[in-house]
């Protein structure tokens, strides 16, 4: 890898080299192509588009796009016309969309090249990008390109996974991802790439295929928070074919050099202390809070009671809309369909053999969730506790309310450690790890506030410590105004990864 | 992009709609052979509750761009979304909503100005989705009810509508001999409007005046086409017996009826099928039946064992539905894109009952009769000849509709007034034409026809035909007086025969029939023949008495 490799680069100053022709798109395709080549062994795609068709494409388009033939990956659950979309599931192994979701067409319209599809958890469905059809996706981060040990390298994080590397490596300059629970967040902090979860509603889901229509988002993993803001501008706003986006404009995020963080008041909730957090992490968490604090913003301590009840929360709403979402998978008219058997057979044999055993035991607690005689013992309840846990967020960015309210934006920890590696995260079930590392990113889904996380620092171990904003809806502009200051302020580098 | 059929094995579901449930033992409850059948019967209170779907005739579909059409070629109006295809998400049809609303307003409901859409949980092959969204527990009006008259008019009964939702419809299974279904998504995803009553109804009788009253009001408000046969017009009886008024029994569920005559009979087969099991000392069992149209029993259709749990949830792709009123809708910066509740009962127009109300008060037509130009929408038709022709008998009017202008719109299969080129002014003329003595019956419908041809006014084909009548009075006097003298003078047998006092007897008739015969014979034809018989007769008898 050469000192200056172009594909590291931030996206601005890659546009200015298309620009003044330093540099062609075609050469820097190429270059992409190579890149995903050299870095296959860590499994980030589960489909690359064919080099020629992308040729072909950026030949003809026009230079004066937007995004003048960038490459970037999308996750391998928003529909791509004509190319195949799988969910990582053997549901959809052959499936092929006839149309693009919004956001990829958004993309696409402004003139970027879509390299290929990204690995992630069975429809999404986990935290680690381990359990896919195409086998775990790999942490770059002190994996050893020349001679790879098949158990001992770190998980990339999921479920947004092989954007998170796809983005980390260079193989793209961004990458598409679905945020559910934390599954760009945290992929993208074990990743040490920053990683947008928008407001429920400013980037249209149209053509995502969902986990959970109530807390899914698409979202951005790119390597610095410019490069964030130039998509997201690309990508927030109404989409007639999703009922639940934003009515009305929704306002581009204009962000400066050095961001001033005076007028902010930054909260820390303080039920995220636990003693499961790695202390690394806490002493990250400290430095950002007192940074913040030093360079003039109001560091207070907020109080989000019903935290403790997020997990349990989501664990049932996720599951009653898993058990419908997935229902239509019945293999009449695509996806896996079994041999053979009257109707009910073949139902249950294909959907036996399409999903795996995490999905299917989704699937089974949801469907038990939403019977008559448990409704209001689980999915009501539920409901009710995501009433709680919005209200508390709601009111802490709430101003002029009182004591514990007034806050800009949540500093907080994503995740209580840093990748951990795959050997000891295989052992675990994929419910067990859920609860685990999803614990501090649920509560922004739960509330639909959008949330970031940015790369710090390294640990000892040498891999990356991330933390994570939170602002309110529709609050991006403040949320990424204090992610460029905390980006600015830490000593992050990416790395020169040895191919 | 959808293939043209989706090919499945052939279903399981036993008794499933379209499946023949060969294997179901049947039992016929033939009652009307039982002695004292009515007698056993009166002890029982039969309560039934309905639930209708009624199709909503909008152009697309309640959540997809998709065409809303009946008999085009299979899974040719299939979206992406109706085929569930993964991505999509569902966008409410405004249109949908608007019909919604208007039949609402229409059955006395209450708007809800917020309502919420749910997903209702089964495998069928017919709904991709493997939900249905449907409105479960806050649907879009509530707390209605209903007047409708018994079928003949003499009483006027009242039905509390619970509510009614939005839903989607199902696509069509068809079970093809061999081992094959095959499935057209071509209604899957259509809007329904789920009317459903209270447990209020206490007979077939009373059941099918509810729904036709129903059924009237809808096509004038124009919600739903109503075509039974093409399944727009479908109904679930909810039917039980019980000793007391106070309380009901068991019901049992028939699903899916088209068609009066069929939902009549069910009722009807289903409250004898219980009477006759709990005579028997039998249990009536919960269950949900389906209508065999060939046989006309009701046979069970669902297994026990697997009843249907349909695990509702709330649509999470939907926002709530709000809907305005007057006050409401000046807050917002685009008051035209929203539904304005208040201005569609502005719209609303003159409902069935109204209009039978006006058609019996002003015009004194029957019952039956204001029912019948009531629901062909003639009633207009009627008014305006009744208003250029005050002195026509508003029930010669009726039948003149009825035996010629509804008759030609039927042979002719037209679907409006205005494709039926007689006017009610023109046929207001031909009326008076006839009332006048003018032409005779025979050629006011030969004028008719022949003005549906030409599309020429009535008068002018009288006259140019030459076919107005010789009716005035002195004129026919003096024709008769003639004819009589001139037999008198040929034949003096031909009017021998009259008698002044018995005019009705076969002799008197002969006599007046010769009379006649020369007028016509004098005059071409031309005479108004029962004008000259009137005369004739009077003549006759003047001159018997002198």
């Amino acid at each position: 890898m050469s000192s200056t490799d172009v594909l590291m680069k931030p996206l601005v100053s890659v546009l200015q080299m298309l620009r003044n022709r330093v540099i062609s798109t075609e050469e820097l395709l190429h270059r992409t192509y190579t890149r995903i080549n050299e870095t296959k062994s860590l499994n980030a795609f589960v489909s690359v588009v064919e080099k020629n068709d992308n040729l072909e494409f950026c030949i003809k388009d026009d230079r004066s796009s937007i995004l003048k033939g960038i490459p970037f990956a999308v996750k391998d659950n928003f529909s791509t016309r004509n190319i195949s979309t799988t969910c990582a599931s053997n549901m959809l192994r052959n499936y092929v969309p006839t149309y693009s979701a919004t956001v990829v067409k958004k993309l696409t319209d402004a003139g970027g090249t879509l390299m290929g599809k990204t690995n992630l958890d069975e429809f999404a469905m986990g935290v680690g990008t381990v359990d896919s059809i195409i086998g775990p996706t790999r942490n770059p981060w002190q994996y050893d390109f020349q001679h790879p040990n098949p158990d001992d390298w770190y998980i990339a994080g999921g479920s947004s996974g092989g954007s998170a590397v796809a983005v980390a490596t260079g193989a793209s300059y961004f990458a598409l991802g679905s945020d559910t629970g934390g599954s760009i967040r945290l992929p993208a902090s074990f990743c040490g790439v920053v990683g947008l979860k928008p407001t429920y509603g400013s980037l249209s889901r149209h053509g995502l295929i969902s986990l959970v229509n109530s807390m899914d988002v698409p979202g951005i993993l790119a390597r610095c928070v410019d490069d964030v803001v130039f998509i997201y501008n690309i990508l927030s706003g109404n989409d007639p074919r999703d009922s639940t986006t934003v009515q009305g404009k929704v306002e581009k995020v204009v962000m400066e050099e050095n961001p001033s963080v005076k007028d902010l008041v930054v909260g820390i909730p303080k039920q995220y202390y636990g003693p499961d957090v790695s202390p690394e992490i806490i002493d990250c968490w400290k430095w950002a809070a007192d940074t913040f604090s030093n360079n003039g913003a109001k560091v207070v301590e907020v109080s989000l009671p019903h935290t403790q009840y997020s997990i349990v929360c989501y664990h049932v709403l996720c599951c009653g809309e898993v058990a419908s979402n997935m229902a239509r998978y019945d293999g009449l008219q695509y996806g896996h369909r079994s041999d053979g058997g009257f109707t009910e057979e073949m139902y249950a044999k294909s959907r036996n053999e399409g999903f795996n055993e995490s999905v299917r035991g989704r699937i089974t607690a949801g469907n038990y969730f939403l019977l008559r005689r448990n409704y209001r013992k689980y999915y009501e309840k539920a409901q009710k506790v995501r009433r709680l846990i919005q209200t508390d967020i709601k009111k802490v960015f709430d101003k002029g309310s009182g004591k514990n309210s007034g806050v800009d934006v949540l500093l907080a920890p994503v995740t209580v450690s840093t990748a951990p590696q795959y050997k000891t995260f295989a052992q675990k079930t994929n419910s067990y790890r859920t609860v685990e590392h999803d614990i501090y990113t649920q509560s922004a889904n739960m509330a639909g506030v959008p949330a970031i996380s940015v790369p710090v620092r390294l640990s000892q171990a040498k891999l990356p410590i991330s933390l994570q904003l939170l602002a309110s809806n529709f609050n991006e502009g403040t949320l990424l105004r204090a992610a460029k200051f905390l980006e600015n302020a830490s000593s992050f580098q990416h790395p020169k990864f040895d191919f | 992009m959808v293939p043209s059929l989706f090919m499945m094995q052939r279903c399981l579901f036993p008794g499933a709609i379209g499946c023949k449930p060969s294997f179901i033992l049947v039992k016929r409850y033939n009652c009307s052979s039982q002695k004292n059948a009515r007698l056993q019967d009166d002890r029982w209170i039969p309560t039934v509750g309905l639930e209708i779907h009624a199709q909503i005739n909008s152009q697309s579909k309640l959540f997809s761009s998709a065409k809303n059409q009946f008999m085009a070629p299979p899974n040719s109006l299939v979206s992406n979304f109706d085929a569930s295809i993964p991505g999509t998400l569902p966008v409410i049809n405004k249109e949908c909503v608007r019909k919604a609303v208007r039949t609402g307003l229409a059955l006395n409901c209450k708007i809800q100005k917020t309502s919420f859409f749910d997903r209702k949980h089964y495998f069928y092959s017919d709904m991709p989705q493997g939900y249905q969204i449907t409105q479960y527990k806050h649907p879009i009006a509530k707390n209605g009810y209903l007047h409708y008259p018994t079928a003949d008019g003499s009483v006027v009964k009242r039905v509390k509508i619970e509510q009614i939702q939005l839903e989607q419809d199902s696509g069509k299974s068809m079970h093809e001999e061999g081992q094959v279904t095959l499935i057209d998504l071509n209604r899957a995803g259509v809007g329904l409007m789920e009317i459903v009553t209270a447990p209020e109804v206490s007979s077939a009788g009373d059941a099918c005046a509810f729904l036709k009253e129903l059924y009237g009001i809808l096509m004038r408000i124009g919600t739903c086409d109503g075509k039974l046969a093409e399944g727009q017009f479908r109904v679930d009886a909810n039917i039980s017996i019980a000793q007391q008024k106070t309380k009901l029994g068991t019901r049992v569920e028939v699903k899916n009826i088209s068609g009066f005559k069929h939902i009549h009979n069910v009722i009807e087969y289903e409250i004898k099928r219980q009477i006759r099991i709990v005579e028997e000392g039998g249990i009536v069992e919960s269950e949900t039946r389906a209508f065999d149209y060939e046989t006309g029993f009701t046979v069970s259709m669902r297994d026990k064992e697997i009843k249907q749990d349909y695990r509702f949830m709330p649509e999470p792709n939907l926002p709530p539905l709000h809907v305005y009123d007057d006050s409401s809708v000046t807050s917002l910066s685009n008051p035209s894109s929203v539904i304005n509740v208040d201005q569609e009962r502005r719209n609303l127009p003159k409902l069935p009952a109204d209009i039978r109300g006006h058609l019996i008060e002003s015009f004194h037509l029957s019952f039956v009769e204001a029912e019948f130009l009531t629901n062909r929408n003639m009633e207009n038709y009627f008014i305006e000849v009744m208003e250029c022709a005050h002195n026509l008998n508003p029930t010669v009017v009726w039948n003149w509709i009825k035996m010629h202008v509804i008759a030609h719109m039927v042979e002719y299969n037209l679907s409006s007034i205005e494709e039926c080129y007689v006017s009610a002014r023109d046929l207001a003329a031909l009326l008076l034409l006839l009332h006048n003595n003018e032409i005779n019956a025979e050629t006011a419908h030969l004028t008719f026809t022949t003005a549906i041809q030409t599309r020429q006014h009535p008068d002018k084909i009288v006259e140019e035909n030459n076919w107005k009548m010789i009716s005035d009075k002195e004129t026919v006097t003096k024709l008769c007086e003639d004819a009589i003298a001139t037999l008198q003078c040929t034949d003096a047998k031909a009017l021998s025969g009259y008698d002044a006092d018995k005019p009705k007897s076969k002799a008197s008739k002969q006599a007046i029939k010769r009379v006649i015969m020369l007028v016509r014979k004098n005059t071409n034809d031309k005479i108004h023949t029962g004008v000259a018989k009137d005369v004739t007769m009077k003549l006759l008898n003047y001159k018997r008495t002198s």
